[in-house]
């Protein structure tokens, strides 16, 4: 499988805070690369880095062995790397056929060109909005909003997508569907690398997980190695007490970020870590 | 009609349609030959020529301020230049009154740049504010730059080698002819629709590709460069010009006004805040000069209050009583792009203040 994306010990500090530390990874053509971990693992950012909206502190990333501009988002675009955002920002006053064709008209130039609104309506075909084209994001519900926020992302032409949470918030049945809209997006020939709280969405869908916790690599494999991996265990649900642990180096101060299911991280964030 | 313009549609580019385009030759006809079928008086005659240009003005400041959403308390610094660049080249040159235009324009526009580059990175009441810093500092210099603007005693143009005050109208005419052009052109085209994705979520934009420097940077020369023309053309129109009058706040706000009054964002809004503008300075502030601000305070208040859309969106209002839908963007302060409607000419109607214009008739 040859390598699409590729990320050279990418690191990201804001001023002390190492949000990004160390982080290399590859994401091969067709792939699914699913990223987890604790809030504040640093996913988030990782993101921002790969999609070049900012730049990274050192390291780098390859698309196509070509580098993601760290300066702005609207060149990787271009490059063929497009993000969603875990808060669905949709331009709010243009209807949902036109939030799609700005991707369309701005995005990397690929096939359909000529017809942009066939295109688009194509895209809203595919992801099940095309009978809510001309109303405003505003009156669709959340999940309509997700996938707005995913065909926007998808009319540019993407050759690597980048999802963040688009599973998060949704009804176990939305979830469902939505899952298997993104195995369908990368079938059509788009490798997609998503951040999911949502456990059996990432471990069904993904063919790769790489597991982040205080913005360095903790595990990578298959779904099933990942789940396994004592580390990536503790992170998520902490250490045993009782157990004797032979490294109790206090350095992250780990407090039960996430802790319980994993599912609930939307909501931890919420609750102050007492 | 449907159907002809649809047949007949597809020799026209995508941003424009049939039915626009025959309103807009229709209304350009009406206004050419106006003077000479209805004979108005002098002042009227010269009163429309100076609402043409405050209409060209209002128009472009609304690139920027509705476009974009960039509010610019500052344009009177690109009007300014503008005139005086063209005032100095009519002095001291034998160039055509409308290269010196041009070439005024030219000039305010990069001087918008040259300022505007790094400000349009603020955004909303920053950038706004920004502006007001612009504006003032601009009219200080020039009010001590006695050898450029001639200070406080300002310049007068020599007569005679530029046009009548009375053919003034015309040219007023074909300035807002080009600039309603421009603003439809902008608005409906795809690059419209960027600078709607830059005017709702900059960050959002940058995110499916759009580059909102670039963009800002050639929406704000161009805007700086039609207010310069307008300057030029202010500068012809009143024959003599002083820095205190031309960088003056007031005029900062008055093409502030313009654009909120006629509904900022909109096609052809601010051309509709033009006429209620002059009406308001010409007719009733020449007989009540005290009211001056109380009267724009409270114009202000109730348009952002009951009518944020301003006449345009009276106009909508109007129109849906006639049973005109605009479409939902539209009606939300947005615009339906070019490349959304053609297709669906159900869906296109109330697509821009000239179609909503439709309504009452």
């Amino acid at each position: 499988m040859s390598a699409l994306l590729v990320g050279e010990s990418v690191c990201k500090y804001f001023g002390g805070l190492r949000a990004v530390d160390d982080v290399s990874f590859t994401l091969g053509e067709g792939e699914i690369l699913g990223l987890i971990g604790p809030n504040g693992a640093g996913k988030t950012t990782l993101f921002s880095v790969a999609a070049g909206s900012v730049p990274a502190t050192r390291g780098r990333v390859l698309l196509d062995g070509k580098q993601v501009s760290g300066k702005s988002g609207h060149r990787s675009v271009h490059q063929g790397i497009c993000r969603t955002h875990q808060i669905v920002r949709p331009f709010a006053r243009l209807s949902v056929l036109d939030n799609v064709l700005v991707g369309h008209h701005y995005g990397r130039p690929g096939p359909g060109h000529g017809r942009p609104v066939d295109h688009a309506m194509g895209i809203l075909d595919f992801i099940g909005l095309a009978d809510r084209a001309h109303q405003l994001p505003g009156e669709l519900t959340l999940a309509g909003r997700k996938r707005l926020e995913v065909a926007r992302a998808l009319a540019t032409g993407p050759r690597v997508l980048l999802l963040d949470e688009v599973v998060a918030g949704l009804t176990p049945v939305e979830a469902q569907r939505f899952v298997e809209l993104i195995r369908q997006i990368r079938d059509r020939g788009t490798s997609i690398v998503m951040i999911e709280h949502v456990m059996h969405a990432v471990m069904g869908v993904s063919d790769r997980v790489m597991v982040l916790d205080h913005g360095r690599q903790i595990a990578e494999g298959t779904p099933e190695q990942v789940v396994k991996h004592p580390q990536v265990i503790e992170a998520y649900l902490g250490r045993d007490d009782d157990e004797p642990n032979d490294h109790d180096e206090p350095t992250h101060g780990d407090g039960p970020m996430g802790a319980g299911d994993p599912a609930s991280g939307q909501h931890a964030k919420e609750k102050p870590d007492a | 009609m449907t159907t002809t313009a649809q047949s007949r549609r597809v020799r026209l580019p995508g941003w424009l349609s049939m039915r626009a385009l025959i309103i807009f030759v229709v209304a350009l006809v009406l206004l050419y030959l106006a003077p000479t079928v209805l004979g108005l008086g002098d002042y009227l005659h010269n009163i429309a020529g100076l609402t043409f240009m405050f209409m060209a003005a209002g128009l472009a400041w609304n690139w920027l301020g509705g476009y974009v959403g960039q509010i610019s308390f500052g344009h009177a610094a690109m009007f300014g230049t503008g005139g005086f660049v063209a005032a100095r080249l009519t002095i001291s040159s034998g160039l055509p009154f409308w290269a010196t235009w041009l070439i005024g324009g030219v000039v305010a526009g990069l001087y918008a740049l040259l300022w505007g580059h790094p400000t349009l990175r603020l955004r909303g009441p920053y950038f706004s504010i920004a502006t007001i810093g612009v504006g003032e500092a601009t009219r200080l210099v020039a009010t001590y730059w006695t050898d450029f603007t001639g200070g406080s005693s300002g310049l007068s143009l020599p007569i005679g080698n530029g046009p009548t005050k009375f053919q003034m109208y015309w040219y007023g005419l074909y300035l807002l002819a080009a600039v309603v052009v421009i603003s439809y052109w902008l608005r409906r085209s795809r690059i419209g629709l960027g600078l709607l994705a830059i005017k709702e979520d900059v960050e959002a934009a940058s995110d499916v590709g759009v580059n909102p420097t670039f963009y800002q940077d050639v929406v704000l020369f161009l805007s700086g460069t039609v207010v310069g023309v307008c300057g030029g053309f202010y500068a012809s129109y009143q024959a003599f010009i002083d820095p205190l009058d031309m960088f003056s706040f007031e005029r900062s706000i008055s093409f502030v006004l313009i654009g909120v009054i006629g509904g900022i964002g909109t096609i052809l809004g601010p051309a509709m805040g033009a006429v209620v503008y002059i009406v308001i300075q010409e007719f009733l502030l020449a007989s009540y000069p005290q009211l001056y601000l109380g009267l724009y305070g409270l114009l202000l208040i109730f348009v952002i209050l009951f009518e944020p859309l301003g006449l345009s969106g009276l106009l909508m209002r109007v129109g849906r009583r006639f049973g005109i839908r605009p479409s939902p963007s539209a009606a939300a302060g947005g615009m339906s792009s070019a490349a959304a409607v053609p297709d669906q000419p159900t869906a296109s109607v109330g697509a821009g203040s000239t179609d909503t214009k439709d309504g009452p008739r």
